[in-house]
């Protein structure tokens, strides 16, 4: 069903970019949203695209008033340089012969625009990140230009922290594994690995997380960011193909250059664009002299930290394994977060791990340590242990961390016969569905999918990234607004991240806070798309989540594993897992209300949107179908409406 | 008739009677109608087709490939597809990397206790430790340990998030501080690991059409910063200073006189090279950045508490100023004992990087811990850097004396006929390596001389002694440096150990000098 919805997403992107000029063109029919195998080579998108589609469902008021805060904001900032440079030389100059050491040009955001807001970023905490934490209060200095710390403190509910699994408390999190490796094994190793020694903790965590994976081998590195920056290249090389999603993390970005490979991009979360892509790179082969590629290494991250969207791993799997490309899978926050045991997002798409030819992973999030990891098959690891200049060459991960994050694998594996791990995982998940579900009944423009710990919340203008921030940590809420450099300059947003360690109340407070807060920044821009609008959920709906929602209105527990994955996969596998579980009454319900859900095809146009809206309003919620549908609304006219089938998708 | 009936309407007689250059005008219009309606028509259709398969799009884009891959019919392509068979993902991605892995094979010792001067290596124990870059012997300090115990009970282990969202704690902050006082730097910045800050620092300044010049051997992470920086790139030979000026003098040459400087050129060297322990002579790097207007990196990862009478590093050891270096880097990894790295200057250097250094920005903060870890060192350098910077230069004299004999005052020196000693009398990292060159390009030799070297290497641990052999580094041109034994000194080794050490290391190379 998220296949569908996704293709129907593409296809609307590719349609808007065929008649960009057409301003006035309402709908996109669901014509061209050509799905299932008869449409395997779909059309490739560029990664500009791909935030074309994202743009697309923003209401023109707020996209005209947001282009118009940066046209503002950069008019401003040309002023204060010109005369900048006219009355304050020494400031703006550069040592005589010397060519400036950053450019006006490239510095300019910096010193425009971050520096104005810069009091909502790196603000320095005193307190272990938890799920309260002490932040430490600022103020100008007087050249306005730098942030000096106070003596005031505020306690703020942190909303800001990958801390998924609450290890970063001090009860639960450091304990004596960590003193007493301290004292063995040294906080550092000052040597590198190969040629000289690695640290036996560091060996043994290893060990420990190709045990947990289901993998035969497993390498550890010092920083996630360095794993792939560092170990990619000892995959490929040139002569081969990376082919990358277009939302990809800036590491794997930084190692896919240093590889020497050829890099392709396919459209966000887009099996078929992957697909088309892989085929084209096949077909042309290497640059002149077409010969075949050496090899093809897909790479894609689990959760999209800042879209809090979950890969579609099963159909990247499928074409992963149609074509005999290498698949890559960046967990660095999917690992400990998702899944019913923690393993991943492997386990919460139901896929083997074996079909995933390269696991990889971060212990700075759900184990509040720092390190990565890279798992796979041992002849692989072997190249990357013995050849990797991040292995060889790097000093490893502290032994302190080490004995740390192998004491949480055995609480997740529940080796200590605690059931803290099984517990957190739980607790995370259900904290998540319950805030996201709340965000989204207040109205709130929200993206992502319904499991994911990392719940982005849409400001999209600037003088709205610094408000928001700035009026929840007055409340005490400690809560990450993301700009430019790390989302598209119009996709502003504030970043939610959900732990295990969050209690209810908690999260209760925070709700409100956000109310009050977002009625007065007047964000809540899904209650202003329109009343018809309201039914549907601006996160990526799932079957799951369709059945999360009847659950939650039985006010029963939440599905096992078994069902969780038969939802995600397989309406007809939902009512054997309801049936064979004999669980509760409620996904009998939805698990029928599946089924029985009428095969329907729809063509809509433009007249007719509004009308086709409303019959599915009244029969939508029937059919699974319904979820597919992608509108989007502004000032009470129908822009675009998408519909997908989903037989033609199974089929 | 109806066609009579028009004919003689009043509308068409008028039509008909206007005059004969009228319709020659009409005629043209029309045809010119019919011709852009055609044009028109054949774009409409083209462009429609264009973007509804993006894939044609894409190809017309790169048709350097196949160039007959737009000719091909669908059943050729999904028969090229079908026949397309990947390589094995273990295979080597690159030549040079062809036969290391073999050669490495095993290469890795347990280490199972800290990395103290003696330590439990494998079966081995109490082995004297000449691998780790203890410079100072901060390692296993209880003024160390305590304070990261007291960090850790008040922030925790990890920083669960990047330094930009809520990772940052006051420990940070402080470790910054007192790195950038302890330099003599007016600002520092911290990354949560060493061998990511060169490789962050150089492509945050350097940029497409910029100038970097190299010493030759750097650490492969100057090597991937440059190869990220996409800036123009020539190297020098390792402590080859007339090169170096060569280089630049032909640079500065072609600049237009009076003209606005707009390429950034820098000088990157490491304080002690890291693979032939030269140090770099920054006296003349600075003489010549003030003749010749280029930028100094220094990256001080191996000199931080190992040269400079208290040791502050190079710039102490030359008797400069701070200020003198543009952009100072430094791996924490070594004499700090700790995990993480630092980049010090002015602040401009500095913030830049807090929104441009892609290993600061995207990467998660370090753990406090090892932030505490770094500034409880720094203060045990203030406060003893003297007497340990002193015992570590009489260590090295000792180590090269036993082991170069009389030749130890100069710089490489050949031991025996078949090795030769590389490095800076001074230098803490002294380099053993076969006298005889291997050509850099003969991947297959240097594979097979790592091998050798890593049998030494095991050879002598049932003696006591541990030394590394570090992993190549990669040379600009994609070839392999030459391979050899590095040994580190640490001010808490023992004279007499370090003797007894030489003298095995001697006896080991000897056995092995017949095996070729």
């Amino acid at each position: 069903m998220a296949r569908a919805h996704a293709a129907a997403l593409g296809a609307a992107a590719t349609s808007a970019q065929a008649d960009a000029d057409a301003a006035g063109s309402l709908a996109r029919s669901a014509a061209t949203a050509k799905t299932g195998p008869s449409a395997s080579v779909a059309p490739a998108k560029s990664p500009a695209d791909v935030h074309r589609s994202q743009e697309d469902e923003v209401p023109y008021l707020i996209l005209f008033m947001t282009y118009a805060s940066y046209v503002g904001l950069i008019v401003i900032g040309y002023v204060r340089d010109l005369f900048g440079q006219l009355f304050k030389r020494e400031e703006y100059g550069t040592e005589a012969g010397f060519a400036p050491l950053v450019n006006g040009k490239e510095d300019f955001y910096t010193r425009r625009m971050y520096q104005r807001i810069q009091d909502c970023w790196a603000r320095p905490i005193c307190s272990t990140p938890g799920a309260w934490i002490d932040v430490v209060m600022r103020r100008a200095s007087r050249d306005r230009k730098t942030l000096c710390s106070t003596n005031a403190r505020a306690h703020c509910l942190n909303l800001g922290s990958y801390n998924y699994l609450g290890y970063g408390e001090i009860p639960g999190g450091v304990n004596d594994v960590v003193y007493d490796a301290m004292h063995n094994f040294g906080i550092g190793v000052p040597a590198p690995a190969l040629g000289a020694c690695q640290s036996a903790a560091v060996t043994s965590l290893e060990r420990t997380v190709a045990e947990f994976l289901g993998k035969e081998a497993a390498v550890v590195s010092g920083m996630g960011f360095a794993t792939n920056a560092q170990l990619i290249p000892a995959l490929v090389g040139p002569g081969c193909v990376i082919l990358s999603d277009a939302l990809n993390h800036s590491s794997i970005v930084v190692g896919a250059r240093l590889s020497g490979a050829r890099i392709r991009v396919f459209a966000h979360n887009d099996a078929h664009s992957l697909e088309a892509e892989l085929r084209e790179a096949i077909v042309e082969g290497q640059p002149h002299s077409g010969e075949p590629w050496n090899k093809i290494l897909i790479i894609v991250e689990g959760v999209y930290s800042m879209e809090g969207e979950v890969c579609e791993l099963a159909e990247i799997v499928a074409v992963k394994k149609k074509y005999g490309a290498y698949l890559y899978l960046d967990e660095a926050h999917s690992i400990g977060a998702l899944g019913a045991t923690g393993r991943g997002v492997t386990e919460y798409a139901g896929v083997n791990p074996a079909d995933v030819d390269i696991l990889m992973g971060t212990f700075t999030k759900s184990f509040g340590a720092v390190g990565g990891y890279i798992a796979s098959d041992q002849c692989v690891i072997d190249r990357v242990r013995y050849t990797a200049a991040g292995c060889v060459n790097t000093y490893p991960m502290s032994p302190v961390c080490a004995r740390h994050v192998e004491w949480v694998f055995h609480q997740l594996d529940d080796r200590d016969r605690s059931g803290i791990g099984g517990a957190k995982i739980k607790s995370l998940r259900d904290n998540s569905i319950y805030f996201r579900q709340r965000l989204e009944e207040m109205g709130l423009l929200i993206y992502g999918d319904y499991d994911s710990p990392v719940i982005p919340i849409m400001l999209f203008q600037p003088g709205k990234i610094a408000a928001f921030s700035r009026e929840c940590l007055k409340r005490q809420v400690a809560v990450v607004v993301v700009g430019f450099p790390a989302t598209p300059l119009i996709l502003s947003r504030a970043r939610i991240c959900i732990s295990a360690a969050h209690t209810r109340e908690d999260l209760d407070m925070a709700i409100e806070v956000f109310d009050e807060v977002s009625e007065l920044l007047q964000i809540k821009y899904r209650r202003k798309l329109g009343a018809s609008a309201s039914s549907s959920s601006s996160s990526r709906i799932t079957d799951h989540s369709k059945v999360e929602a009847c659950v939650r209105n039985e006010r029963l527990a939440p599905p096992s594993r078994a069902e969780q994955v038969a939802a995600r996969n397989d309406n007809h596998a939902l009512v054997e897992a309801a049936g064979n579980e004999s669980s509760s009454p409620a996904y009998q319900k939805a698990a029928s209300m599946a089924l029985s859900a009428p095969y329907q095809r729809r063509s809509t146009k433009a007249n007719g949107a509004m009308e086709e809206l409303d019959h599915h309003e009244i029969h939508g919620d029937k059919s699974p179908d319904c979820v597919g549908f992608e509108h989007r609304l502004c000032n009470g006219v129908c822009r675009s409406v998408s519909v997908s089938d989903t037989m033609t998708l199974r089929a | 008739m109806p066609l009579t009936f028009v004919l003689e309407s009043a509308t068409v007689q008028r039509w008909l009677s206007l005059g004969i250059h009228f319709h020659v005008i009409e005629a043209l219009a029309l045809v010119m109608t019919v011709y852009f309606l055609i044009q028109r028509s054949y774009k409409l259709q083209s462009k429609k087709r264009k973007s509804s398969s993006g894939q044609q799009q894409l190809q017309q884009r790169h048709t350097r490939g196949r160039g007959d891959a737009q000719t091909l019919s669908e059943q050729e392509k999904a028969a090229l597809i079908a026949s397309w068979r990947p390589a094995p993902l273990a295979d080597a991605p690159r030549k040079a990397e062809m036969d290391l892995l073999e050669a490495n094979r095993s290469a890795v010792l347990q280490l199972s206790s800290a990395a103290m001067p003696r330590c439990d290596v494998d079966n081995h124990k109490n082995v004297l430790n000449l691998a780790a870059t203890n410079f100072a012997n901060v390692l296993g300090d209880v003024r160390v340990e305590d304070a990261c115990v007291r960090t850790m009970q008040q922030f925790g282990l990890g920083s669960c998030g990047p330094r930009g969202f809520y990772g940052t704690t006051t420990e940070h902050m402080r470790c910054e501080e007192v790195f950038a006082k302890w330099t003599g730097a007016p600002e520092c910045i911290s990354y949560s690991f060493g061998s990511s800050v060169p490789s962050s620092v150089i492509p945050a300044f350097c940029k497409r059409d910029d100038l970097v010049v190299c010493e030759e051997g750097c650490n492969f992470s100057i090597q991937n910063g440059v190869t990220l920086s996409r800036s123009i790139v020539k190297y020098f030979k390792a402590g080859d200073y007339d090169e170096l000026e060569q280089i630049i003098q032909h640079v500065v040459a072609r600049d237009k006189p009076r003209a606005r400087m707009t390429q950034r050129r820098f000088v990157v060297v490491e304080a002690i090279n890291s693979t032939y322990g030269t140090i770099a002579r920054l006296d003349k790097l600075v003489e010549f950045r003030n003749k010749y207007k280029f930028r100094i990196m220094l990256d001080e990862s191996y000199s931080l508490g190992a040269l400079g009478a208290s040791g502050r590093g190079l710039v102490e050891h030359f008797g400069l100023q701070r200020a003198d270096v543009d952009i100072t880097m430094a791996d924490a990894g070594n004499a700090l004992c700790s995990v993480g790295g630092f980049c010090c200057g002015e602040p401009t250097v500095v913030r830049h990087q807090r929104l441009s250094g892609a290993g600061y920005c995207f990467s998660a903060a370090q753990p406090p811990f090892l932030a505490t870890a770094c500034v409880e060192a720094i203060h045990i350098l203030e406060q003893e850097g003297k007497a340990r910077t002193d015992k570590l230069r009489r260590n090295v004299q000792v180590f090269r004396k036993a082991l170069c004999g009389e030749f130890f005052t100069a710089g490489a020196v050949k031991i025996s006929d078949a090795w030769k000693v590389d490095g800076d009398v001074l230098s803490p990292l002294i380099f053993i390596r076969p006298a005889e060159e291997t050509s850099c390009e003969n991947a297959a030799a240097l594979a097979q001389q790592q091998r050798r070297l890593l049998n030494i290497r095991d050879a002598l641990l049932p003696r006591g002694v541990m030394v590394a052999v570090p992993h190549q580094a990669e040379l600009y041109n994609g070839s392999l440096s030459i391979p050899g034994l590095r040994i580190a000194i640490s001010a808490g080794h023992e004279a007499e150990d370090l003797e007894f050490a030489a003298a095995e290391v001697r006896a080991v190379l000897s056995l092995h000098e017949s095996e070729r």
